[in-house]
């Protein structure tokens, strides 16, 4: 992963909430939602105003008293896996990006790699019947009785 | 899809709403309720009258001060009105579900494509439209909640919100009971009004700006097995929807005793089906919210970050309970118990 391209969340189609030190994520586009454990609650809040690995990383070492110990792969891994599940995208920053803050070291507690676990069972909601025909007055057509 | 004739000129929000106001002089079956203190005022077809009240009836009060909110609700066939122009091109009709737009900042319009189902909203003018082709396009579904678009739009504007989940108490002291589809939410609910609980919604409850469960239907969808676990209501169905093999009960009609408008919400509850004898377990908030909010978003049109948020300070600020759902006699109790023991509050 491009330790200095800046990632982002991909709004509108994806909100979230930290709760509790885990993140509830909604993916509008594709009817999937998601709870981030670990130091993901931590991490989505870089996100949402922009951030580069390097940046999430320093600033993970920093909160977490992290002198030594490689977490790099571990974090490029999940932000890997939250770019595959379109939950954030690669960016560029922007002039007026704040500097990304994070609670003082004290308050987070013990570092534990970032989790995902993903839900489908809301997509059936998405899978709604299409549009076959639209009238000549505009509106739809609903697909003919078969009988 | 056909392509867009050239040169349609397409109507404005504020255009299309007079002229879904202005087609609806046919519904003329006035009504009157209160929903989270707010007086709306209803006027229906006569098509749709018979169909769309009752899981509303519980709510009917006396008019008085000024309506909030006053909502037509009409039908092509029974009104003999066809629907205006639509405000969007037929290249704007996506692949399924619903068509949304051009909202403004007053207006808010939705077209579910099934069953074919128009609402308009205009917050400025306090006015709303529902219109649906026949009384014979009306699924279960519609009849257990009827204006299920409207009434979340104005009750977010109240500072309240929707939420997929029941409601159910003891002495005006309620629990919100919160799940997906097969988790035993409507089986729970129901048990505990047949157990002689209270009773303030099944499927949809509203949380009031003050924090309460505000009951908006009195409907109950039930699948086969449930409806055996309580064969005394299978004479209050009132719709079968064969789409989702739910049956859809009155509870104004079968436990008219259990049915109140209000409780205080006191804990968040979360069932879970199959275990040996029914009983509760902390939950956190992270899952509290799970349960609750990805259900609710994407069944309601527009409900998004704010809604998001507003369950999240919801399960933050109440606390949560797992319920492994034992046997059906052994449900109420365990939730008697809870309320029982007085949750924080």
């Amino acid at each position: 992963m491009d330790q200095d391209r800046i990632l982002r969340v991909n709004t509108p189609a994806v909100i979230g909430e930290v709760i509790d030190g885990d993140v509830v994520l909604i993916n509008f586009d594709t009817g999937t939602y998601y709870l981030l454990g670990g130091a993901g609650a931590e991490i989505w809040p870089l996100l949402e105003r922009g951030a580069t690995p390097a940046a999430i990383e320093a600033r993970l070492r920093e909160a977490y008293g992290l002198a030594d110990g490689d977490i790099r792969p571990d974090l490029d891994r999940w932000l890997e896996e939250l770019v595959t599940e379109h939950l954030v995208a690669p960016g560029e920053p922007s002039p007026g990006d704040p500097a990304p803050d994070l609670p003082a070291a004290t308050e987070v507690g013990e570092y534990a790699s970032p989790t995902l676990s993903r839900f489908d069972d809301m997509q059936e909601m998405l899978l709604l019947d299409p549009i076959h025909d639209v009238a000549e007055t505009g509106w739809p057509h609903r697909p003919a009785d078969p009988d | 899809m056909d392509v867009e004739p050239p040169g349609r000129n397409l109507p404005t929000a504020d255009s299309f709403f007079a002229a879904m106001w202005d087609a609806g002089t046919g519904a003329t079956r006035t009504h009157t309720i209160e929903l989270t203190g707010h007086r709306v005022d209803l006027a229906f077809s006569p098509g749709l009258e018979p169909l769309l009240l009752p899981a509303l009836a519980h709510l009917t009060s006396p008019p008085h001060g000024d309506a909030a909110l006053r909502i037509r609700l009409w039908d092509s066939h029974s009104t003999a009105t066809p629907l205006p122009t639509p405000p969007w091109n037929r290249a704007d009709y996506p692949d399924g579900g619903e068509i949304r737009g051009p909202d403004t900042t007053s207006i808010s319009i939705a077209y579910r494509f099934d069953p074919g189902a128009l609402s308009i909203l205009d917050r400025d003018s306090g006015r709303a439209v529902f219109w649906i082709e026949s009384a014979d396009s009306v699924p279960g579904w519609m009849q257990a909640a009827p204006l299920r678009t409207i009434l979340p739009w104005f009750v977010a504007a109240t500072g309240g919100q929707f939420v997929h989940g029941a409601g159910v108490g003891l002495d005006g002291h309620g629990v919100l009971i919160a799940g997906a589809g097969g988790s035993g939410k409507s089986t729970t609910a129901v048990l505990c009004a047949a157990a002689g609980l209270q009773f303030a919604g099944d499927d949809y409850v509203v949380i009031g700006a003050d924090g309460d469960i505000h009951a908006a239907y009195n409907s109950a969808k039930l699948d086969d097995a449930s409806l055996t676990l309580l064969p005394h209501l299978q004479r209050w169905v009132i719709n079968d929807d064969p789409d989702v093999s739910k049956h859809v009960v009155l509870l104004s009609r079968a436990l008219p005793a259990q049915v109140v408008p209000r409780l205080r919400l006191d804990a968040i509850v979360l069932p879970r089906l199959g275990v040996a004898h029914s009983r509760l377990r902390p939950a956190s908030a992270a899952e509290a919210l799970l349960a609750l909010a990805p259900t609710t978003v994407f069944q309601l049109p527009g409900a998004g970050s704010p809604a998001l948020r507003f369950m999240a300070d919801l399960a933050r600020r109440v606390p949560a309970f797992h319920l492994d759902l034992g046997p059906p006699d052994t449900v109420a109790a365990a939730v008697s118990e809870l309320l029982h023991a007085g949750a924080p509050s």
